[in-house]
């Protein structure tokens, strides 16, 4: 009964836990998919963070 | 309502908003001046707003992309469950990368989400100070003027008015 209502659960893409989650190679094509954007992301954030003390610095410079 | 359209526009609070107003103002009016040379702090203050909100944009893609990936990682032990019954490798697997991946989530939310986290305190810095370059550089500007207008004879003495108006007041 669970397992159908699983199988059931209208959430594109198998996304959530109670999503319709298919199978292992689609939670794993999800998972890698996440993955290779938390990297990416996780990189803009760290950029943004040295541009912001890049930034700091010369203000710093311009104002001192 | 004008707190929703700010931040839709990408402004937490109307303080983050007057700051950047404030010296958007400022460098609008000196690019219209041509007279004055753009002030060299100016830029890379402009440039530290604009990053910090895209770093809040990206910390919270990251808090969300996280909690994703959790949930897809209760998805797979429910079907390993079905498959090798209660406590298999892959389930045992999955319940170790949730562990993981919850205290990353934790750390990016006591970063980007806590009142006395990191990204407050860069923000608030950055607001303050950008808030107070932009006040302090339009009283220099408009001490500057009044030291040149010329009042009529009437209004008193202009060098005894800016020393008083040059005194602190005592707190």
């Amino acid at each position: 009964m669970f397992g159908a209502e699983l199988d059931q659960a209208d959430v594109p893409g198998g996304i959530g836990p109670f999503g319709n989650s298919g199978n292992f190679a689609t939670i794993i094509d999800t998972m890698d998919d996440s993955q290779v954007k938390i990297e990416a992301t996780a990189d803009k954030a760290l950029n943004n963070c040295h541009d912001l003390r890049n930034l700091i610095d010369k203000v710093a410079d311009a104002v001192l | 309502m004008l707190l929703e359209r700010l931040r839709a526009i990408g402004f937490p609070d109307y303080a983050s908003f007057q700051s950047y107003a404030m010296l958007s103002g400022l460098d609008a009016k000196n690019t219209r001046e041509r007279q004055r040379r753009r002030p060299a702090a100016i830029p890379p203050l402009l440039g530290a707003v604009k990053t910090l909100r895209e770093l809040s944009n990206e910390t919270e893609t990251l808090r969300k992309l996280l909690g994703r990936m959790t949930c897809s990682l209760v998805n797979m032990r429910l079907i390993a469950s079905r498959i090798e019954g209660a406590n298999g490798p892959i389930s045992l697997m999955a319940q170790n990368y949730a562990t993981v991946l919850g205290e990353a989530r934790s750390w990016v939310e006591k970063f980007s989400l806590d009142q006395n986290g990191d990204l407050n305190k860069i923000s608030n810095a950055i607001r303050v100070g950008v808030f107070d370059y932009a006040a302090a550089t339009v009283q220099r500007q408009a001490i500057g003027q009044f030291r040149h207008d010329q009042l009529p004879s009437e209004a008193g003495d202009k060098a005894q008015e800016m020393r008083m108006l040059d005194r602190r007041p005592r707190t």
